[in-house]
């Protein structure tokens, strides 16, 4: 399974991987702090699940999500944010679940178990 | 396969039930306005062991939000599928924590339905359009006792003198024969009177509707007084033979339509042209 991780915050995206590795188990993980350099690095390779944050510097979680949509593969799209503002947004996109920040591993959990 | 829906404006679940029999035109949809009638729908199906698969619902009904009543649908059944469907956004986030299948703005279209399904439900098997339906495998077995298989199951005749009369149809290969001697076949040294053309037509009705029952009703050719099967329709092990085909004419064994001893007098044919010879060492 491959994995990949998007957050600004360099903290919080180690923080989001040792939590995914929890629930995952030992996975290949990529992480970016740029949905751009995400992008980049999907392109020609099939990737399983993705968790992104949606507010980000230059390209947002929701163009990646389009983005990776687009390549027409099965994927779990997972939205992170501090706010519920791109709700609907997320159900637009049949994204899989949208996770609130702080986020906690449960919240991880639930995001695993919803898998469409 | 039960659905539900559910909005306390008649307008709108009326809207719901429309978009809903557009995609699921071969399920049972059931609508409800009021909460009491949803629980007893629940409680009723519930009893009767009928899931509830999914579930269609306004967010703002009366007496209750539908977050709550998803969660109540979901402690009877927790296999259901939920999509919410609403004019306001702001539960959008809600919907999330509580595992729905989407969230859907009104109007509520069947394509937005559809969608939904597509993308987030594992197991929607895109159904192809009304009209295009399975083409049935039909296989006949002579070679042997007489046998029917549709889609690899036997098939299941009411009569037994319908599966007799399937089997000389089949040995008539596709001919067409007339109701006496249909009868004659089917009812031996009895007089052909009105009574048994009676019986006879009994017969041929309930081959019809066992035919109708296995989805192949159009293998049954009938006109005013003649009755054939339409063998293009259908694989037969005889008719192999007949083609020359080297695993049919090796899978004669000696006997066809064994149970039926008019057939005796098709037997000819197979042993003539084909490598049985009934004679040991040769």
């Amino acid at each position: 399974m491959e994995i990949i991780l998007v957050m600004k915050d360099y903290d919080e995206l180690l923080d989001l991987k040792n939590k995914v590795e929890s629930v995952y188990g030992r996975e290949k993980i990529c992480t970016f702090q740029a949905a751009e350099d995400a992008a980049a690095y999907a392109k020609g390779r099939h990737i399983d699940v993705c968790y992104t944050e949606v507010v980000l510097k230059g390209m947002s979680g929701i163009a990646l999500a389009k983005e990776l949509k687009k390549k027409g593969e099965d994927i779990q799209i997972n939205f992170i944010s501090d706010t519920q503002e791109y709700a609907l947004d997320a159900w637009k996109l049949f994204i899989n679940d949208y996770l609130l920040k702080p986020v906690s591993l449960s919240a991880v959990q639930h995001s695993r178990d919803c898998s469409r | 396969m039960q659905i539900l829906a559910v909005d306390d404006e008649k307008l709108e679940l009326n809207a719901l039930m429309r978009a809903l029999r557009e995609v699921f035109p071969d399920e049972s949809i059931s609508g409800f306005q009021k909460i009491g009638d949803v629980l007893k729908f629940l409680k009723k199906n519930s009893e009767e062991k009928t899931p509830v698969q999914y579930a269609f619902l306004d967010m703002k009904l009366r007496g209750i939000t539908g977050i709550e009543l998803a969660k109540l649908i979901k402690e009877s059944f927790p296999e259901a599928k939920i999509v919410f469907c609403t004019a306001y956004s702001e539960y959008a986030f809600e919907a999330y924590k509580m595992y729905a299948l989407g969230y859907l703005l009104k109007p509520i279209k069947a394509e937005d339905i559809r969608n939904t399904l597509r993308n987030m439900d594992k197991s929607w098997i895109e159904s192809s359009q009304p009209e295009e339906k399975h083409t049935k495998a039909v296989k006949v077995q002579t070679f042997g006792n007489f046998e029917v298989f549709v889609d690899g199951k036997p098939m299941v005749f009411e009569r037994a003198k319908a599966k007799e009369l399937f089997a000389y149809l089949i040995d008539r290969r596709g001919a067409s024969v007339t109701t006496a001697e249909i009868a004659g076949i089917l009812f031996e040294d009895r007089e052909y009177d009105r009574n048994l053309k009676s019986q006879t037509n009994v017969i041929m009705n309930s081959l019809k509707t066992d035919l109708k029952k296995e989805g192949i009703g159009e293998l049954y050719l009938k006109t005013w007084n003649h009755l054939a099967i339409d063998v293009s329709r259908l694989r037969c092990d005889a008719y192999d033979f007949m083609k020359g085909d080297p695993i049919a004419v090796n899978s004669y064994n000696g006997e066809y339509m064994a149970n039926y001893s008019w057939a005796e007098f098709s037997k000819g044919v197979f042993e003539k042209h084909g490598n049985y010879s009934g004679y040991e060492g040769l």
